[in-house]
């Protein structure tokens, strides 16, 4: 008896375990006409011909999809459906949630491209010249101390005194250190920290001048790229209040 | 300076009169705006409480929706203003859906609105009639439970009519992700409604 019930359920069990292995997002999408690929079409068809489940699948799909399309949009349900609540704003809200000042209005008015603009056009040119002229002035500076001018020895004395406090680290440090050497390996410190000052002092002059050459050339580029700009957007403003 | 405002000429009165509104709200007439949001109000309160099913939190989106049309008055750019408040209210109802992941405590309740039901043939017979609510009840709880992401790419697929890419552009995901979604959420629907499908069919 038990085992007819189990032949009588054989074919059904296969076919749950055959729809088992099946896409049910394709045949989703299929149900929904989204599949486009000819490959993915063509499996898809397959399917539903010949998967009972599958063809259930599609065709529940559909009727869901028509439910739902049913269901009235919001405009059609707005008719009968009345909001919780009254949502008008209250002069207080309408006071807090407004820019105040007339510039804040402004600049909400015309965005943020807008606001880019009038800032480039209020303060591109002073800005622009400021930058230009410090760009100037940093290269010659820069190209001086790698020809080793004068302010060779200002960068390298300016190295020297710009790491100030690791070289109050060092000179605190150093007598503990000769202390310990003196006990241990009296040979080596002098040679040590000897031989760590004089690079450093010297070996920064033509480090600092190249940075120095290539931040000035890129605040040069930057002044001279806001003058541009500003120039550009001022001018037809003044062209068009000239006519 | 360019006049950035709306000069949109359209024929349609109701577009006509929502320009107007808008053009006096943003010269600071609040009475403006506020006939806006009585026109409007109801409508949006429907849109989204199809997405955010708790009619309290959908109530605050609509509430901050509206705030942030007030405040966002200027970026109007022409067009409907009634596609431009549906859109800040779509977004907000998103918020609300984000806002509940970070704090989840229950999962939404059912719809309540069974006020609503389809508009049923008159000629319809008492029978049909009661189909027709009782299918749109399971459909409506069912709804509620399907991921957020999912219901609202069917809620704007299938109910508000808006196109793969405007979702995709909405929802910031890509047209894959929107049809996926949709599929996903009718699958989902169709395991939720498994012992109910009999309403739907034929």
């Amino acid at each position: 008896m038990a085992e007819q019930d189990r032949g009588s359920d054989d074919p059904r069990l296969a076919a749950v375990a055959r729809h088992a292995l099946h896409d049910e997002e394709l045949v989703a999408a299929f149900a929904a006409d989204d599949v486009v690929d000819p490959v993915d079409l063509e499996r898809a068809r397959s399917f539903v011909d010949r998967c009972a489940m599958c063809r259930e699948l599609h065709d529940d799909l559909r009727q869901i999809r028509s439910a739902v399309q049913a269901s009235g949009t919001a405009a059609q349900r707005a008719a009968s459906i009345a909001a919780p609540r009254d949502f008008r704003l209250t002069a207080e809200d309408a006071a807090r949630l407004r820019p105040g000042s007339p510039v804040a209005r402004l600049g909400a008015r015309v965005g943020w491209q807008g606001r880019l603009r009038l800032g480039v056009a209020a303060f591109g040119r002073p800005l622009g010249t400021g930058l230009a002229t410090l760009g100037v002035a940093g290269l010659l500076i820069g190209s001086l101390t790698l020809s080793g001018g004068p302010f060779a020895l200002m960068s390298g004395a300016g190295a020297g005194a710009s790491s100030g406090p690791p070289g109050a680290d060092q000179t605190a440090a150093a007598p503990e250190q000769s202390e310990r050497s003196m006990t241990s390996a009296p040979g080596s410190t002098t040679k040590d920290s000897g031989g760590d000052l004089v690079p450093s002092t010297t070996a920064g002059g033509p480090g600092v001048g190249a940075l120095l050459l290539g931040g000035s050339f890129a605040v040069l580029v930057a002044g001279i790229g806001l003058l541009a700009a500003s120039r550009r957007i001022v001018g037809p403003i003044s062209a068009r209040r000239g006519n | 300076m360019e006049d950035l405002r709306a000069t949109t000429v359209t024929d349609d009165p109701v577009q006509r009169r929502d320009l107007i509104l808008l053009n006096r709200a943003r010269d600071g007439d609040l009475d403006a705006f506020n006939d806006l949001v009585v026109v409007y109000q109801d409508m949006l309160f429907a849109l989204v409480v199809r997405m955010v099913p708790d009619r309290d939190q959908a109530s605050d989106a609509v509430q901050e929706a509206f705030f942030s049309a007030y405040r966002n008055m200027e970026g109007f750019r022409g067009g409907s203003v009634r596609s431009w408040l549906s859109r800040i209210a779509i977004n907000a109802a998103m918020d609300a859906q984000r806002l509940k992941k970070r704090r989840p405590a229950d999962p939404y309740p059912e719809l309540e609105d069974d006020t609503w039901q389809p508009p049923a043939d008159a000629s319809a017979d008492p029978v049909t009639t009661s189909l027709t609510a009782e299918r749109h009840r399971a459909l409506n709880a069912a709804m509620a439970r399907i991921t957020d992401d999912q219901r609202t790419a069917i809620v704007l697929y299938d109910v508000e009519g808006y196109d793969y890419a405007e979702i995709a552009g909405m929802t910031n995901v890509s047209v894959g992700t929107v049809k996926s979604r949709i599929h996903r959420g009718r699958l989902a629907l169709r395991g939720l409604l498994a012992d109910r499908m009999d309403l739907f069919r034929g």
